[in-house]
């Protein structure tokens, strides 16, 4: 119901009275409804933030019921006559004020006595409208407390200690080393950065020159900035990644196809060539290059060093025993690669493929297979062909070079002759080392992507795949918790060349492999001498973090260190009489993931450029069915095959004690039952 | 005449009507000790120009009430006490065979002789123990103020009021009142038992030597001006709207009807109801000094407007279920206009 303009005091009480009665209303609605709701739906958003992920800025949603509550209080509509009833039943007034508000529009034709009582009754109105305070009749009260105003704080106080999903796995023991990388991941997309370290330094050595090696290093690591920061999702970060990988195998294909020489010998050979030259002073700059596969800087250096011999005699000598010693190595491995093992799998390859062109099928789906199979056996000996050839190849090159050497060495200084071998030399030394370096640049290429394919894929199973290596981080802790504490047992060295060629504690022999995982280094060292009178048996105790033994023989070849990066390492000379001595070969740690509780103590991340053993080296890339058709080969005989094959490496190679009881344990759980 | 002078000649006369109804009371209870509301309720009769039906059981001084009332203002007042054998012409008068004298010849005419109905108050005592034939002699005059008889309409004298009583108790022998007479009556006041001071105070005034007696304060002229006022009162409209939803909904078939209405009432009030509760409302605002009625004044007169106007239907009678409770869940049902 409208109504006319009543007088200007009835007016203004009553609008004093709607907005007091708004207040009301927004006082009511605030503590009876909004406070209760937006704390039982901040109770309710403190769960799905804890236990279901929800993001925290979901908890803005808890206001929402403020301002609505205030919105209702200044659009809910008040009846201005209601309201005049209200003050008119709160000050007793039998309505007065009410029909004053009424009579404002007097109806037409009416009796003028009438008309001079509803004059009489507005002005009654107005008077009482100057003298009436609207505040006793509509009060603004807080409501009183119900139920559900208790409950409400106690839900949010539930909600806030409900423990998060992730957070309960946390265990004090792995301190804060391991458990803050983990945390960061989890709050960057599960990017594991601990993970992430190496590769991106492998990376970023690969760039530098400009080759494809070097533009997907840099690719690569665009790509993991990129999915860092949150700019690059998983999924496309994989997409680029493999179309990376398809253009570097193009890329790997291609120089394949361009390569004349194996690489790999072409590596060991100018190893070897390096080492020779790193003999002398006047040379070590040439070796060192060599190393670093610099094979340009080798070529200056080995020139520079040249011109220095032939105005020095002193340096003429230096000059002449790093070519000689360089020939000796030389030809020392080309006598080692004489009978080589590509030729042997060679003949092999061969003959089995002469005895499957032999059979002959009986029915068609034999024959099919029979077809898969001959042609699988003509790949194979094509690929032992061209490798072959290549390993041929580099064994006349590596025989150059033995030959440039020699007669480098044996021409006088400052002759042209020597000159001439020099630059023959040095030139030789470049071009293997581009050979040898694009090859391993290109592989290593094709690693780190694998590597950043394992590592993206890694980061995105930040739910049950992250619960289940808590899991096992809680496993490891339980276990190391347990044994950690054996005493160090004696190594049995053996004295010899071998190289390392896995990622354990402890060096053998002269290789400088070091455990890239942190555990218990135990290795006790003893030195041995060739002629059984070794007086140098020492033991240098390590405490905590490595342990190192360490023997010398007389003529220094039965030199040994073993060196456990981390944990309990302690060496021992157990040998004081000096009677025999050791290759300083520790036993390893016992868990090859080591401690975990040991891991904030001062562990560090080193690659580890593994070098070829003496023993027989086997690799295989496993397709999927898709790419390759289901197993044909019983499981037994493929088990069998892989078995041997790890005994013979185990067996000629020196491997630390627990390394080896890790790679018998791993035979015995695959076996087949 | 302007509008001020009006205005503050209405005020005087405002003022002067309370003063004057306050005067009337106060003699009035100078004989009824108590009774308050049954005395304002035969007021605000007098004042509507409506009739009333006291009921309530023996010696509660209804019929000393009404007198009382008659002696106060200075009008005819007659009393008829209502019998089995009351015959309509014993109250409306009859025409009768009289020997004329002198010119005419001492011929006998026949001549109307007025009955007691002919007064300004006319008290109708223990109405329902007349014949439904005598009561219905009183239709004409309550309702038209006037009475045929003889092939002649009589004029009945103005101010004119008829104040009934009946005994609900003594029911054997009595002729309950048609509907259609019953609505002629205004209000309905139900005399109450007297509390025990109001006891005390009658047996003091009635038992001793010096019995108290009124005045006339108020004559017709006067009471007729009062009458003209109380019609010049304004009602707002939320007033008459709440008037008429509170009759509607003594109709079972009205929405707003309350369940027990819905149930047990066969009939609401008539027209007649609600005109009776916005008289009587205006006349209790000015009995309180205002200017206008309000919602409490018309819920304080809607029992006595409507009680005898609402009719119980079989089941409601037979569950004694009292027309009072029905009414006092109209007036809670109905909402006042916001």
């Amino acid at each position: 119901m409208t109504h006319a303009p009543a007088t200007p005091a009835l007016e203004r009480l009553l609008a004093a009275a709607v907005r007091r009665a708004r207040l009301a209303d927004a006082t009511w609605a605030l503590g009876r409804v909004a406070l209760p709701a937006a704390m039982v739906l901040a109770a309710i958003l403190l769960v799905a933030i804890r236990r279901f992920g929800a993001p925290p800025s979901a908890l803005w949603i808890c206001a929402a019921p403020l301002p609505a509550a205030l919105l209702w209080a200044a659009l809910r509509p008040h009846a201005i006559r209601r309201v005049a009833r209200r003050l008119d039943a709160h000050f007793g007034l039998d309505d007065q004020l009410g029909a004053a508000l009424e009579f404002a529009a007097p109806k037409p034709g009416c009796d003028p006595r009438t008309a001079a009582i509803i004059t009489l009754v507005q002005q009654r109105a107005d008077a009482l409208a100057q003298t009436l305070d609207p505040a006793p009749a509509i009060p603004v009260k807080v409501p009183p407390p119900r139920a559900i105003d208790a409950i409400a704080p106690a839900l949010v106080a539930l909600a806030w200690f409900v423990p998060p999903t992730r957070a309960e796995v946390i265990e004090p023991s792995f301190g804060a080393v391991l458990l803050e990388p983990m945390a960061q991941a989890s709050a960057r997309a599960g990017l594991d950065l601990a993970l992430a370290g190496p590769l991106r330094q492998s990376l970023r050595e690969l760039t530098g020159p400009k080759d494809a090696p070097a533009a997907a290093a840099q690719e690569i690591l665009d790509i993991l900035d990129a999915l860092e920061r949150g700019e690059l999702d998983r999924a496309l970060a994989l997409e680029r990644l493999e179309e990376l990988e398809r253009e570097i195998a193009e890329a790997d294909a291609e120089l394949d196809s361009e390569l004349r020489e194996d690489p790999a010998l072409l590596a060991e050979a100018l190893e070897e060539l390096g080492d020779a030259l790193q003999e002398e002073e006047l040379t070590t700059k040439a070796g060192d290059a060599l190393d670093a596969g610099d094979g340009e800087t080798a070529e200056a250096a080995l020139a520079e060093a040249g011109e220095q011999a032939e105005a020095d005699a002193a340096a003429d000598q230096q000059m002449q025993r790093a070519l000689a010693e360089a020939e000796r190595k030389l030809a020392k491995q080309a006598d080692e690669r004489e009978s080589s093992e590509t030729a042997k799998q060679l003949d092999e390859a061969e003959r089995r493929l002469r005895r499957e062109e032999q059979k002959k099928p009986e029915d068609p789906e034999a024959a099919a297979e029979h077809e898969r199979r001959l042609k699988q056996q003509k790949d194979k000996v094509e690929q032992l062909k061209r490798q072959h050839e290549r390993e041929l190849a580099a064994q006349k090159k590596v025989e150059e070079l033995r030959r440039n050497a020699q007669q480098a060495a044996q021409s006088k200084a400052g002759s042209a002759e020597r000159k001439r071998q020099l630059e023959k030399l040095g030139r030789g030394m470049k071009e293997a080392s581009r050979t040898a370096s694009s090859s391993q640049r290109m592989q290593g290429a094709q690693d780190a992507i694998e590597e950043a394919k394992t590592f993206v894929r890694r980061s995105g199973q930040s739910g049950a795949g992250e619960d289940k290596r808590r899991e096992q981080f809680r496993k490891f802790d339980k276990a190391a918790k347990g044994e950690g504490k054996q005493d160090g047992k004696d190594g049995k060295g053996k004295g010899g060349k071998g190289k390392s060629t896995l990622l354990v504690e402890g060096e053998v022999g002269e290789g400088k492999a070091m455990g890239q995982m942190p555990g218990d280094g135990q290795g006790d060292g003893e030195g041995q001498g060739q002629d059984g009178q070794g007086q140098d048996g020492q033991g240098q105790q390590g405490q905590g973090q490595q342990g190192q033994g360490e023997g010398q023989g007389q003529d220094g070849q039965g030199d040994g260190e073993g060196e456990g990066q981390d944990g309990d390492g302690q060496g021992n000379g157990t040998n004081p009489s000096g009677a025999s001595g050791s290759d300083g070969i520790g036993e390893g740690s016992q868990d090859p993931l080591g401690d975990p509780s040991k891991m904030a103590a001062g562990a560090k991340d080193v690659r580890v450029n593994a070098r070829r053993g003496r023993g027989v080296s086997k690799a295989e890339i496993l397709k999927d069915a898709s790419q390759h058709g289901f197993a044909t080969e019983p499981y037994r005989k493929t088990y069998e095959k892989y078995r041997d094959h790890a005994q013979s490496t185990l067996d000629s190679e020196a491997f630390p004690a627990a390394q080896r009881r890790l790679v018998k344990r791993y035979y015995q759980m695959i076996q087949g039952r | 005449m302007s509008t001020a002078i009006t205005t503050a000649d209405t005020q005087q006369d405002l003022q002067a009507m309370h003063d004057d109804l306050a005067t009337l009371t106060r003699e009035v209870q100078r004989v009824i000790v108590g009774q308050d509301k049954v005395i304002r309720s035969v007021v605000t009769c007098l004042l509507a120009g409506g009739h009333g039906l006291l009921e309530g059981v023996p010696g509660l001084g209804k019929t000393l009430l009404i007198r009382t009332l008659a002696g106060a203002v200075h009008l005819d007042f007659n009393r008829i006490q209502f019998t089995p054998d009351l015959m309509p012409a014993d109250i409306v008068g009859t025409s009768m065979l009289l020997q004329t004298e002198g010119d005419a010849g001492g011929r006998p005419v026949l001549e109307y002789q007025p009955g007691p109905i002919f007064a300004n108050i006319v008290l109708a005592d223990e109405i329902n123990r007349a014949t439904p034939k005598t009561q219905s002699a009183l239709l004409e005059a309550m309702a038209e103020g006037t009475v045929t008889a003889g092939g002649h309409t009589r004029k009945l004298p103005s101010p004119f009021l008829v104040l009934a009583t009946q005994n609900p108790l003594e029911m054997e022998g009595t002729y309950p009142l048609p509907e259609a007479q019953l609505d002629r009556f205004l209000l309905k006041v139900h005399v109450e038992f007297p509390a025990e001071d109001e006891l005390m105070n009658i047996l003091d005034r009635t038992t001793g030597h010096d019995a108290a007696t009124v005045k006339p304060v108020l004559d017709a002229a006067r009471i007729t001006q009062m009458r003209e006022l109380v019609r010049a009162i304004p009602v707002t409209e939320s007033v008459t709207r709440y008037v008429v939803r509170v009759l509607r909904a003594t109709h079972p078939e009205d929405p707003r009807a309350p369940d027990m209405v819905k149930r047990y009432v066969r009939f609401g009030g008539s027209p007649r109801g609600a005109q009776a509760m916005l008289l009587a409302a205006r006349i209790r605002c000015i009995m309180d000094r205002r200017m206008t009625p309000s919602i409490d004044d018309v819920r304080s007169v809607a029992g006595e407007a409507l009680r005898h106007r609402v009719i119980l239907n079989f089941e409601g009678e037979a569950e004694g279920i009292k027309i009072d409770d029905c009414l006092a869940k109209v007036l809670t049902a109905v909402p006042a206009d916001k």
